[in-house]
């Protein structure tokens, strides 16, 4: 009986890494071309942007809290990374404006969800539209050119043949994993969102985390928008639409409770990653884009059931 | 208790910022030298008053529209309003019959949808405003009351782009198109004419279906890289700069494969200069909605218009002649 | 010195309401002191003020070991030393038993989080309270009474000087009580003081030193428990004499009129029960915590799947896959948990109790609100229910009174056969005995009644007949000329005599 429970456990945990292998031998076997190490170089770059917001939207939901408005966050801050890029300051003037600006749209959620006790989906859908609206306001409509070779550079590089901007994404999944597992805070984080009442009356500034939550996620919106902007060499204001959904689907696949509570870093790894060869192998087998929503959509309910499943068990 | 008389002060600030920004957000340029009291409607005596209805204010494209249509207006002593109708029918639809209600004597849009807004111009027509698309214009335009289309051709641009590419090419060769949202319009049109072209060249191969990436530079620029590594591809076409300039970004500057788009929007000039883009075709929005304009005041003046179809040609941009359109 | 928490003068309003008139309460160290009152009588106010959880109106003092207290949230009131059990638990369920017991207060190395010494430190204390779990089980994966006593053993952990448990008994076990106040006695011994809340007088008279009553937000008085009786303690909760707690009314039984017949549950929680109920009669279902009781009668309804059995209602057989089958035949089930499957917390008293026979209600075919209201108002009379209106959130009734408003619900539906889940758990003197009266008056209308209860005293009070279970068994039954407690006791925990 409790052999059958822990297999059933782990592979339930485990579930995502397993479907991920084998779409990877899949892909593999229908296009050897994707094992290719160019292509791996390419998962990496595509997969950092979004790598980057989901570990950030990962603090809000584990707390309990969902945020709609980060894609427009690496809109605006794109924008203004563009126009602070153009060569006139050193180049850690955009990245530092770019993620004050993103802490201060998280700062802006947190306090709406958190002080204010609206629900979470409503305040950042406000925000969402606001700051997309920002993002067109600051630029004129047009996208911003004219970015200076050396910003531009730093998402073309790499050490070792491994592209900047998934060494980026490392530094940051370093910091968030340990700060989750290993920090007060991290294990506060997840009190709150596993039972806010008991995490309030066991002493816990539940206000200051929740808060704390969404400007994380905003600071990396931040960064996210600072690196988006050195990739495709343009401040877009109509850039990142949607990137929510997909920050939301690499932590929901990766295992992290939509209820809050719950969720391991290698999970949203594991989700951002899975996401991202879906995309890039059905491009390179030149499936229609049309399927690739449709595929994604059916991994994310497939995520959900298994989480709602395991969450019946008792109470 | 005080959470609510909060929120309904901050309420009240936020709807008075929205009244505030939608004042100053009217471009209205009143000629200099004129009373501006006069409201009604009376077509002599007073500046003509003439509202243009973008179908949306958010890329170089549409900005080169607002602002050859304000600078076409002051010329010619016009009243002008411009408004945005966000990709949204219903509020174009709206926009329209607010204009019709306020008085203004002629109405130029670009139909966010040529159907849905087919019915709207009409009712305009019937209450005697001068009603002329821009840019795209409404299906079956002549028998809805349109007086006169000014645009330029998406399927003629398709057709220069992918002309000059097969030039290029000298005839043969694979390539991959990226096209804009899949409903969209201006992207079918285009389209429509990169088939026209490819119909003459049984050798140019699309190695892959064409890939929707909605006008966006950064799904363009992955996708592109994800096929770099899976095909031998000699050109890529691509529906707008926007998703030109992705594709350079993918394949770098000076790749040796050919890589255009269509617009003339500043990104994609620069990505001429550097060579990460082969080329586009402007389409000069500019020049659609300035002759738009001066159709409306000769028809509002009495006068009549030598052909009411005024079609803008679209020019070939490369390295060679960048210089002369930035 | 003497005490270790005076609170003097203790008011405390809110909008409409006056929760806490001026009342006081004395705790010596070392003691267990019981705060008695009907529901509503301020007992919980109180002590969310010694939490700092509400603010206390100006005037009035608290001292804490003879020193100025002002907790202004419940941080600062553990880092006192006082902590609290709260009546509604309060466990992270996807959290570890190690995190649940150090949230909020981390154990720390280095400035970040020392695993190793919250697991040796949590291994500790259960084994002290008795508990058989791993400090890395998960808390979903445990039951309801073994999450209880973590959270007992989080209040113990904190190394408080006043321990306030609020019906800290009300789902575990009476070994697991006995566990509990084997470890309270232990705390006394070390000059802790236990402040204990709740409605079970025979705790109170086992386990307190003394005992505080409070009524309608007034102090009513202190005394030692060995100073008064029962019928003394419920005068002073109640405000007048109340001689027989459990009223027995007059009825005639008559026919059979509901058999369930060997029911097993598709999860094997119940194993083979049958039991049947005549017209006339109170029927109890007695047993343990785990037993099984809550479990036989959702199959029997139809909230969960049955592998077999058969259901029989006024003489005809039933096949119920859903609640709808039964309760068209007449019959209404009462559950455990009134505020998750039995109330709309948000609506009011007047939308829930139409929810069941809302077909009663219509004209035409449309709802009719006049009907409603009515019939809400008939039952607001004939049930006693306290409430400023119809139309109050049933969410801010206290216990008893939504306890009766989802009988009312039920009783609309004029059902035959009625069937409660613990109806008085956490429901005061006064309302209880308005609830054992309704009870009464239904079997005398011919009516039957199946009740679940884990008081013993209640189930011998009222009821006709006892049916035991046993871990998902049958265990026997005993008819109401032979009630005793010891039999009661010996088929609930399966010892052969």
């Amino acid at each position: 009986m409790k052999e059958t429970k822990r297999t059933k456990t782990l592979i339930s945990e485990y579930f995502i890494f397993v479907i991920f292998i084998a779409l990877v031998i899949v892909l593999t076997c229908l296009k050897p071309s994707f094992i290719q190490p160019g292509n791996l170089v390419n998962i990496l770059k595509q997969a950092s942007i979004n790598g980057i917001l989901a570990f950030g939207m990962m603090f809000v939901i584990i707390a309990g809290g969902f945020d709609m408005s980060v894609g427009s966050t690496v809109a605006f801050t794109g924008v203004l990374a563009a126009m602070l890029g153009q060569g006139q300051y050193p180049l850690i003037v955009p990245l530092i404006v770019a993620m004050l600006a993103g802490l201060a749209v998280g700062v802006v959620n947190g306090v709406g969800v958190a002080v204010g006790d609206l629900p979470p989906f409503i305040m950042t859908l406000g925000t969402m539209t606001a700051v997309r609206g920002l993002a067109l306001l600051i630029s004129n409509g047009k996208p911003i050119i004219g970015i200076s070779a050396e910003y531009k550079a730093i998402a073309a590089s790499s050490i070792f043949g491994i592209p900047m901007l998934a060494i980026f994404l490392v530094i940051i999944i370093a910091i968030c994993s340990f700060v989750l597992a290993k920090t007060v805070y991290g294990r506060r984080v997840y009190a709150c969102g596993g039972n806010l009442l008991a995490a309030r009356v066991s002493g816990i500034n539940t206000t200051k985390i929740r808060i704390s939550t969404f400007a994380i996620a905003g600071l990396l919106a931040g960064l996210s928008g600072f690196l988006m902007t050195s990739r495709v060499t343009i401040g877009q204001p109509n850039a990142a639409e949607s990137y929510e959904m997909d920050a939301i689907t690499a932590c929901v696949v990766g295992g992290v409770s939509m209820s809050g509570g719950v969720g391991k870093p290698w999970g949203v790894v594991v989700g951002c990653l899975l996401i991202t060869v879906i995309a890039n192998g059905l491009d390179i087998m030149g499936v229609s884009s049309h399927w690739q929503r449709i595929v994604k959509g059916a991994i994310i309910v497939l995520a959900v059931l298994l989480d709602i499943k395991g969450k019946s068990k008792k109470h | 208790m005080k959470k609510k008389k909060f929120l309904a002060m901050l309420l009240a600030c936020v709807m008075t910022l929205a009244v505030l920004t939608g004042c100053s957000n009217k471009s209205e340029t009143t000629p200099a030298g004129n009373a501006p009291a006069s409201n009604d409607t009376s077509s002599d005596g007073g500046a003509y008053k003439i509202a243009l209805i973008q179908q949306h204010q958010t890329n170089a494209f549409q900005i080169a529209v607002t602002e050859a249509a304000e600078a076409k207006a002051a010329e010619l002593g016009v009243e002008l309003k411009i408004l945005s109708a966000d990709q949204d029918a219903a509020t174009q639809i709206s926009q329209i019959e607010q204009c019709v209600t306020e008085g203004y004597q002629a109405i130029l849009f670009e139909p966010v949808d040529p159907d849905g807004l087919r019915d709207a111009a009409k009712n305009a027509a019937d209450a005697g405003v001068v009603v002329i698309n821009i840019i795209s214009a409404c299906t079956d335009w002549e028998n809805a009351g349109i007086s006169a289309v000014s645009y330029g051709n998406n399927v003629k641009a398709g057709e220069t782009e992918m002309q000059q590419v097969a030039d290029l090419l000298g005839g043969k060769g694979n390539i991959a198109i990226l096209t804009g949202p899949s409903a969209d319009a201006g992207g079918l049109q285009r389209m429509e004419g990169y088939e026209n072209i490819l119909a003459n060249y049984p050798d140019i191969v699309q190695v892959v279906s064409p890939a929707d990436c909605a006008w966006d530079t950064a799904q363009a620029q992955a996708t592109v890289e994800s096929w770099l590594s899976a095909y031998d591809l000699d050109a890529i076409v691509c529906e707008n700069d926007g998703m030109a300039v992705g594709a350079g970004n993918a394949a770098g500057a000076n790749s040796g494969i050919i890589i255009s788009g269509v617009d003339g929007t500043p990104d994609g000039f620069e990505a001429i200069k550097d060579g990460r883009i082969t080329g586009t075709v402007s389409q000069n929005g500019g020049a659609m909605a300035a002759n738009g304009i001066e159709a409306a005041v000769t028809l509002l003046s009495g006068g009549t218009l030598e052909t009411n179809v005024l079609v803008t040609d679209n020019t070939w941009i490369d390295a060679s002649n960048v210089g002369d359109y930035e | 010195m003497e005490y270790v928490l005076e609170m003097k003068n203790i008011s405390k309003t809110f909008p409409g309401v006056v929760a806490l008139d001026h009342v006081q309460l004395q705790v010596k160290p070392g003691e267990v002191h019981a705060l008695m009152g009907e529901n509503g009588a301020g007992k919980s106010t109180l002590m969310k003020i010694l939490m700092g959880i509400y603010t206390k109106d100006s005037g009035g003092e608290i001292l804490f070991d003879g020193k100025p207290y002002d907790a202004a949230n419940p941080k600062e009131a553990m880092d006192t030393g006082i902590a609290m059990i709260h009546q509604e638990l309060n466990p992270i369920l996807d959290m570890t038993v190690y995190e649940n017991i150090f949230v909020g207060r981390e154990l720390r190395k280095n400035g970040l989080v020392d695993k190793k010494a919250e697991i040796e430190e949590a291994q500790k204390l259960i084994e002290e309270c008795g508990l058989h779990v791993s400090p890395k089980e998960t808390l979903r994966n445990l039951t309801v009474a073994q999450c209880q006593l973590i959270e007992i053993i989080k209040a113990i952990s904190i190394n408080a000087k006043v321990i306030i448990m609020d019906e800290p008994t009300a789902a575990i076990t009476e070994r697991e009580v006995e566990l509990l106040f084997d470890h309270i006695r232990r705390l006394k011994e070390k000059g802790v003081a236990i402040i204990y809340i709740s409605h079970r007088m025979a705790e109170i008279f086992s386990i307190c030193d003394r005992v505080s009553v409070y009524r309608d937000g007034q102090y009513i008085g202190t005394d030692d428990t060995a100073n008064l009786d029962e019928t003394q303690l419920i005068k002073m909760m109640v405000g007048r004499e109340i001689t027989d707690v459990y009223p027995k009314l007059d009825a005639e039984i008559g026919e059979v009129i509901f058999e369930a017949k060997n029911i097993i549950r598709a999860d094997q929680k119940v194993k083979n029960v049958s039991l049947a109920v005549r017209r006339g009669e109170i029927l109890g279902i007695g047993g343990l915590v785990g037993a099984g009781r809550s479990e036989l009668v959702e199959g029997i309804f139809g909230m969960k799947p049955l592998a077999g059995g058969e259901i029989y209602v006024k003489g005809k057989k039933v096949k119920v896959f859903s609640p709808q089958d039964i309760i068209k035949e007449g019959v209404a089930l009462i559950t455990e948990d009134r505020k998750v499957t039995g109330l709309n917390l948000s609506g009011t008293v007047n939308d829930n109790i139409a929810m069941v026979a809302i077909k009663k209600l219509l004209t035409r075919g449309l709802y009719n609100k006049r009907k409603a209201l009515n019939a809400s108002q008939e039952y607001i009379e004939k049930l006693n229910i306290k409430t400023p209106s119809g139309n109050q959130i049933v969410g801010n009734l206290s216990g008893g009174n939504q306890q009766k408003v989802v009988i009312a619900k039920w009783l609309l539906n004029e059902p035959d056969i009625i069937i409660l889940d613990e109806p008085t758990r956490g429901i005061d003197v006064g309302a209880k005995r308005d609830i054992y009266l309704l009870l009464g008056n239904l079997v005398q209308q011919g009516k039957a009644v199946i009740m679940i209860s884990s008081e013993i005293p209640e189930l011998m009070g009222i009821c006709d007949r006892i049916v035991v279970m046993c871990e998902g068994n049958y265990s026997g039954e005993v008819k109401r000329e032979d009630f005793s407690q010891e039999r009661i006791m010996t088929l609930a925990s399966a010892i052969k005599v």
